[in-house]
């Protein structure tokens, strides 16, 4: 969630630069709803509780939630695999411009890498490192 | 030097690497954080070259509880936290996989609402 923080601290140089917002997790709707006006960040949340996405990206972190009873605990037939967390620029193609894939999960995007990827788009700045590993 | 000086040191230096984001909530940026690391193996030899000087019932267990802190970071931070292997799939480049999902407020999203704007992805862990 750090990045929805850090997100939140640029939001504006983002919506400046012309780019929507998605963020998505495996929480159900409600708990990404109570996330969202405790941020209030006016940008989408969604929810891939199966992990369709997850897997389509190939970035499911299998067990990465505790067991019960040190997490919250999962519905019956969930599971405690969780994203990866990891950040994709898609330009109006839905092409991915950039991607950015830690190795940790203590590693998040940084907004000025972020911001310096949109640039690119646009053909300002130097070009941003793609597929960028931290 | 205090005997207990040691090991308050590697504890601080790895509750320390915690700090911003408990406190800030700001991530740090860094894959390995080293000089948390080499603040805890400086406080390790430390005491190690000390017990070895002044062999003490208190020495010992401080370079024991030095030592522990040490491997436990090391284990922390070079292994635990990182992800397994994986694929850097789909590449930059390619299209980004088809998607429809519920939203928080009720609706539905599909790639296919964004197209002829740029979207930004945020994939995150929920909230921790």
């Amino acid at each position: 969630m750090t990045e929805l923080v850090e997100l939140r601290r640029h939001y504006q140089e983002i919506l400046d630069r012309r780019v929507d917002v998605v963020a998505v997790s495996v929480d159900p709707p409600d708990v990404s709803e109570k996330l969202r006006r405790r941020l209030a960040l006016p940008i989408r949340f969604l929810s891939d509780p199966r992990g369709t996405l997850m897997d389509a990206l190939g970035i499911r972190d299998r067990n990465a939630l505790p067991p019960r009873p040190f997490s919250r605990a999962p519905s019956p037939g969930d599971t405690r695999d969780i994203f990866m967390a990891t950040s994709f620029l898609l330009d109006e193609r839905g092409v991915i411009r950039w991607a950015y894939r830690p190795e940790t999960y203590r590693v998040r995007a940084p907004a000025r890498a972020l911001l310096q990827a949109i640039d690119t788009l646009d053909g300002l700045g130097v070009p941003a490192r793609c597929g960028i590993r931290a | 030097m205090p005997t207990f000086l040691p090991p308050l040191v590697a504890a601080l230096a790895f509750a320390g690497y915690f700090l911003p984001f408990a406190v800030l909530r700001r991530p740090l940026y860094r894959r390995v954080p080293w000089e948390f690391l080499g603040v805890i193996a400086g406080a390790t030899a430390l005491v190690l070259v000390h017990v070895t000087r002044a062999p003490a019932l208190g020495t010992a267990i401080a370079a024991v509880l030095s030592t522990g802190a040490l491997a436990f970071a090391a284990w922390f931070f070079l292994s635990f936290s990182m992800y397994g292997p994986r694929e850097d799939r789909p590449a930059v480049g390619e299209r980004f996989p088809d998607f429809t999902l519920p939203t928080s407020e009720g609706t539905t999203f599909s790639l296919a609402d964004a197209r002829g704007r740029r979207l930004l992805v945020l994939c995150y862990r929920g909230d921790w």
